[in-house]
């Protein structure tokens, strides 16, 4: 694959956030080459496990992926929202190919406590994840906006109070809000079934 | 729900949030008052934020690239490696992943192998391998794979060879038997490559199934020339570690469930730490003529560390034991590859080939002359397509993964494990077992709860023992109808009969009974005049099912009687009685009901009890059920669920294969009665529900109160229903059980 220039791929974000869906098919594979790279560096166990440093590889991916310097965006937190939902519209699509690749179709909802050391469960994990988010999103989208920078795009609290215009705080019980009700959700799906 | 409901309840949350208990739920009391359900709501969401742990803590990115990393198979394929497009996985194995890449710059085909990050980590190792492995592929020779690049990418160290469109002897050995021709032709090509290597001074040092390609034109090829030298430092780095050295210099074991290779193959003087020359590859490759004829290794154990033992002590079977086609120069040629002093063996692999080279010859002349190349039979398989008359044929998806079976049988699970079967799992007590045959001890007890394959051991030992020339005898006892146990009398005189009819004797026994005696008179006279004073080998009788005596009146009369010949012998040593051997299995469910101790029916002989399937046994049964359980972790998530059982960790893998379940499917279906353990289960809660004290105790550990006196303690324990080091400490054997008696006892 040729590669493209930062440049571009800004403008591929901007075009995609306006609604280009044709830009989405080349992004796409950017994110997976930087999925890739990522889970290379875990295989040869050149991460630590730590949080922080996991987060700053993430901002490193968009980074790597685009100019947010970039005199189109409006600000910093515009171009994280976009990146972020990108990030959250690729992931879930892979792990919904995956997922239905190995399953033979069967979907399934999952205990998540264990959810990042088990490759399968992750794939329907990250699935629920994003339905129910789309429920949370319906009766309060500003919750749903702080799960999608926080988990899909990997911004710190600090980061997420800049974009929303509010306080850190405030972000931070918002949060444990909204990652209570989503976890209930699932697993209260899971004991329904 | 309404938004002003939400908000209000976004309220609460916060406040109360910032509130620790009692003063939380004071905060709550207090403005919930007139509303329960909204407290409830709060309470839950408050409840659910403790119990949320480390949930979305990482970042999704994150998430699925540590699944990612953990899936290596599917994970490089459509990557750039260097210069190489990754196509598709080819294989597996402890030496890294091999695939199939497209080599962009001169646009061929190659194999990509990636070495394992730990064995790349010592610079000065890594360089003597790249040398020697490089010094090898310029011999140029056709039967040594030619390597293209060692090279590194991301840290990554890669090997890119010319990529051989067949299959390794493994994989070509699990399709079907080979013609001698054949075998004698594979073997011949290997001892070329390495007779060349020998004389550039490089010895193999790994030579095994795995490392030798057949091409599909008939052409061989031996892969990984000093490989060997970057795994087995790294082995014995961490057997040394780990505080375990054994002083080997063994590919071994490096962590649970990783296995680093397979130790059937190494030469003694490997193992003894010599300084290898070529002599050490003659014997590796002894090794691997000799499984390709007898479909088995020549030294066998249920652990790495029998295996090696066997390598270091024990004489091969003669092959002439697996097929009768195997001419007596052949024998010979093995036997001389096989030797375990050096001295004594081909001192240069080029006579071995030579040997091998004129006896092909010879066949060769031979069948022309007859016209014909029939098969070279193989005694030891022919019965796998019995299992499959009672049960449907399951073919499995086939993966990328080379050294699957392209074709999975399944048998049915319960009673014996076929002797010939594929999913039998050998386990220590196997080999105790087998050598306390050899050794022609008089008594051996095998014992164990229900289902932990007792009768499958049996066989198996009957089975060695028939074939190391002893006469062998097997009463079942479940088998023989209510009516035989009537009496002593009647039942003495049928196990007479039976050991006369196996045996093939002319006397039957009433015609030498004699009505003034009592019947274990006349059984002892019948066994000693008629049987041992008229067959000189060892006579191996197996008693299976002997727990039914414990139900019947005279059953310690019979267990006297068996004990008497024991005594016997201890009297005698070197008398008839020598060549008896008892072998008696019987289920330790039966200590459910002896309620007094003492009364165990032997405190004599040999005794093996039956362990129960440890983590790796457990995860090799899987692999060879095709992996239904995804990765180590769902293997550790069942372990849980059923232990070690060995019927219910065949049974539930068995039920995967079959209906094509995921392990959430058979969690949720496991503690049914009519889910796949129902049987066991039911069988389990009767047996219980017959001893009132005993279901107490039961009811009472499973609500946390440990009730057991030393009674109940171990007759839970030794049933096999419960674990434990005391009373205090009785547990579920395993969480299956757990669930199941919970349910129908709480």
């Amino acid at each position: 694959m040729d590669a493209i220039s930062p440049k571009e791929i800004t403008g591929l974000l901007k075009a995609w956030s306006n609604g280009d869906q044709a830009a989405l098919e080349r992004l796409i594979p950017l994110i997976y080459d930087e999925l890739y790279r990522l889970a290379r560096s875990y295989m040869n166990r050149e991460l630590p496990g730590h949080p922080l440093q996991v987060t700053a590889l993430v901002n490193e991916a968009y980074l790597r992926l685009a100019d947010w310097k970039d005199a189109r965006w409006e600000n910093r937190a515009h171009f994280f929202g976009v990146a972020a939902q990108l990030m959250r519209r690729v992931l879930v699509d892979f792990a919904r190919s995956r997922d239905y690749e190995k399953r033979g179709g069967g979907r399934r909802h999952v205990q998540l406590d264990e959810a990042a050391l088990l490759p399968m469960q992750c794939n329907a994990d990250l699935i629920a994840l994003d339905d129910a988010l789309k429920s949370l999103s319906a009766m309060d989208e500003r919750k749903g906006r702080i799960v999608e920078l926080k988990f899909f795009g990997g911004l710190s609290v600090e980061e997420i109070a800049e974009a929303l215009k509010t306080s850190p705080r405030t972000v931070m019980r918002e949060w444990s809000l909204a990652r209570a009700w989503l976890f209930r959700e699932l697993n209260g799906k899971a004991d329904g079934e | 729900m309404n938004p002003e409901r939400w908000q209000q309840i976004n309220d609460l949350y916060y406040v109360a949030l910032e509130r620790d208990e009692p003063a939380r739920a004071a905060f709550l009391d207090e403005v919930c008052a007139e509303d329960p359900a909204l407290r409830r709501e709060v309470q839950s969401l408050l409840e659910s934020n403790d119990e949320a742990g480390e949930f979305l803590a990482s970042s999704a990115l994150d998430v699925a690239a540590k699944a990612l990393a953990i899936e290596p198979d599917r994970f490089l394929i459509g990557q750039k490696v260097s210069h190489y497009q990754v196509l598709s996985l080819l294989g597996a194995g402890g030496m890294g992943d091999i695939y199939l890449a497209e080599d962009l710059r001169l646009n061929r085909k190659v194999a990509l192998k990636l070495l394992p990050r730990e064995f790349t980590e010592d610079q000065e190792r890594l360089r003597r391998f790249k040398q020697e492995a490089r010094a090898t592929s310029a011999l140029n020779h056709p039967n040594i794979l030619t390597i293209f690049e060692i090279g590194e990418h991301e840290h990554i160290h890669f090997i890119v060879t010319e990529f051989i469109d067949g299959q390794t002897l493994r994989q070509r050995l699990a399709v079907s038997a080979l013609k001698l021709t054949e075998v004698l032709e594979i073997t011949v090509q290997a001892s070329s490559a390495l007779a060349a290597a020998h004389e550039a001074g490089i010895v193999h040092r790994d030579i095994k199934p795995e490392n030798i390609m057949v091409r599909r034109d008939g052409y061989v090829k031996v892969l990984d020339f000093g490989i060997a030298k970057l795994t087995e430092q790294f082995a014995i780095d961490q057997t040394t570690r780990s505080g375990s050295s054994t002083g080997v210099s063994g590919p071994l074991k490096t962590d649970p469930g990783k296995v680093m290779g397979t130790v059937h193959y190494i030469s003694p003087d490997h193992l003894l730490g010599l300084e290898l020359d070529g002599r050490s590859d003659v014997f590796s490759l002894g090794v691997v003529l000799y499984e390709m004829i007898a479909a088995r290794a020549p030294f066998e154990g249920a652990t790495t560390g029998a295996v090696m033992a066997a390598i270091l002590n024990h004489e091969p079977m003669p092959l002439s034991r697996y097929s009768r086609a195997v001419p007596s120069e052949l024998e010979r040629i093995v036997e001389k590859a096989l030797q375990k002093d050096r001295n004594e063996r081909y001192q240069v692999v080029k006579d071995f080939m030579l040997d091998l080279k004129n006896l092909k010859l010879q066949i060769e002349v031979e069948a022309r002359l007859k016209r014909s190349n029939p098969p070279f039979p193989q005694t030891e398989r022919p019965s796998k397509d019995q299992a499959l008359q009672n049960y449907g044929t399951t073919t499995l998806p086939s993966t990328e993964e080379m050294d699957d079976r392209p074709r999975l049988k399944l048998e049915p699970v319960g009673g014996a494990v076929l002797l010939d079967s594929q999913f039998y799992i050998e386990r220590s007590t196997d080999i105790e077992f087998h050598e306390a045959i050899e050794r022609q001890d008089s008594l051996v007890l095998v014992k164990g709860a229900r289902q932990v394959g007792k009768t499958s051991l049996l066989a198996r030992g009957l089975h060695r023992a028939r074939q190391r020339g002893a006469k062998v005898v097997m009463i079942d006892f479940q088998s023989l109808g209510q009516e035989y146990f009537e009496s002593s009398e009647k039942l003495i005189l049928t196990l007479a009969e039976t050991l006369a009819d196996q045996l093939d004797l002319d006397v039957a026994p009433n015609q030498v009974w004699n009505s003034f005696m009592s019947p274990g008179i006349n059984f002892e006279r019948f066994l000693r005049r008629e049987v041992l004073a008229k067959i000189e080998t060892q006579i191996v009788w197996g008693l299976d099912e002997v727990d039914r005596l414990f139900s019947c009146d005279f059953g310690s009369d019979i267990f006297g009687l068996f004990r008497s010949w024991h005594n016997k012998r201890a009297l005698d040593p070197e008398g008839p009685w020598k060549r008896l051997t008892q072998v008696i299995a019987y289920a330790t469910e039966a200590h459910l009901f002896i309620t007094d101790l003492n009364q165990s029916p032997f405190n004599v002989g040999t005794r093996l009890a039956l362990d129960d399937f440890n983590y790796e046994q457990v995860a090799d049964l899987n692999q060879r059920y095709g992996g239904p359980l995804r990765d180590r972790a769902e293997i550790a998530r069942y372990f849980r669920l059923v232990g070690g059982h060995p019927y219910l960790v065949r049974r539930g893998l068995h039920e995967m294969v079959a209906r094509g379940w995921a392990l959430a499917d058979l969690e949720d279906q496991a503690d049914y009665d009519e889910g796949p353990f129902g049987d066991h289960l039911r069988r389990l809660l009767l047996s219980l529900s017959q001893d009132h004290s005993l279901r107490e105790v039961v009811q009472n550990v499973l609500q946390g109160k440990p009730s057991a006196n030393t009674d109940s303690f171990y007759r839970l324990r030794s049933a096999g229903l419960m674990l434990g080091d005391s009373a205090r400490d009785l547990r579920p054997r395993c969480q299956l059980y757990a669930n199941y008696l919970e349910k129908h006892l709480l």
